[in-house]
């Protein structure tokens, strides 16, 4: 007959395997935030896409 | 092939979504406990002890004792990951995670080395590391549980209600849904809130980070606030008031039941 077997002594996790856990047990809030950043290149081209053109003069 | 840390924190990680989903899934199905593998890996025990307590949440939300299984995992998770001892171990918040996790095995028949409580909760540093600590914390803001930490929240919320704009402002999910979670804890428990949560919990998931883990915070901060707004619920009234649509109002009705 087949018995499943529930182990009563486990082996102690190594100082490798509690150090990857002490990592996960203390996150800290996220370093810098996503908020969204400026992007001048993008900006300087609606800028020359938008602008109006220059005047040009009359009576010449 | 020697395995690095940074590896196994990997491996840990995905493991801990995993079973961040396995309670998520419990939660959502009512009445039952987390399903775990048998027997469960060296990464599913890690996994329990990054959890601590909210491997418990289906049963407590449900106002049902700690379940017997569940517990008997955690004692394990607690045999192979021992909690940290020492005398710099009580200054990490991690300390009353495995304080409450071991607190509520206990309760449901598991036998393990009692983890002591630390001292005092987190305090000093100002309103933002304060709140960061309790954002650590989070595991703690289940019903059921109560503590030094539980106190702490209740006392000021006005700091709680500050780091959780904050993170929200920083666009922090994770930080923002914890503390949300302990406002609309706090909620149930009766403190009177600076901020309204459930405009807080709409636009978190607006902005979900997509991890089971953050889903499983939010899903218990829903729950949380919708049990204190049925709380909080004014009984219909037992008669008719009178019409008074002829006589002008006066200043007094007016001032009764006004917005936070």
């Amino acid at each position: 007959m087949l018995t499943k077997l529930h182990p009563t002594t486990e082996a102690v996790a190594s100082s490798v395997e509690q150090t990857a856990l002490t990592a996960l047990l203390a996150e800290d809030e996220a370093p810098i935030s996503d908020a969204p950043m400026p992007c001048p290149a993008s900006a300087y081209f609606l800028l020359l896409l938008l602008s109006p053109k220059q005047p040009k003069e009359k009576g010449r | 092939m020697p395995v690095t840390a940074d590896a196994l924190r990997d491996e840990y990680a995905d493991a801990v979504e995993r079973m961040a989903g396995r309670a998520l899934d419990a939660l959502a199905g009512g009445g039952g406990a987390v399903v775990f593998p048998d027997p469960p890996s060296t990464a599913e025990l890690a996994a329990v002890r990054v959890l601590g307590p909210d491997v418990f949440a289906p049963a407590l939300m449900d106002s049902r004792p700690p379940d017997p299984e569940t517990a008997t995992v955690v004692a394990s998770a607690f045999r192979v990951f021992p909690p940290a001892d020492g005398p710099g171990a009580h200054a990490s918040p991690a300390v009353w995670r495995d304080w409450a996790a071991g607190r509520l095995a206990v309760q449901a028949g598991a036998v393990i080395p009692a983890v002591a409580a630390p001292e005092r909760p987190p305090q000093g540093g100002g309103w933002q590391a304060w709140s960061l600590a309790m954002a650590q914390l989070s595991a703690l803001a289940l019903p059921g549980l109560e503590g030094p930490v539980h106190d702490a929240a209740r006392r000021d919320p006005l700091s709680l209600s500050r780091g959780a704009v904050r993170a929200l402002l920083r666009r922090d999910h994770r930080t923002a849904v914890r503390l949300t979670r302990w406002l609309a804890w706090s909620e149930r428990a009766g403190v009177t809130l600076p901020v309204e949560v459930p405009p807080m919990l709409v636009r978190l998931r607006q902005i979900g980070d997509g991890s089971a883990r953050s889903a499983l915070e939010m899903a218990l901060a829903d729950r949380l606030s919708a049990e204190s707004a049925r709380h909080t619920e004014k009984p219909p009234p037992t008669e008719e008031p009178p019409s008074n649509a002829d006589e002008p109002s006066t200043g007094d009705t007016q001032a009764t039941g006004e917005p936070r």
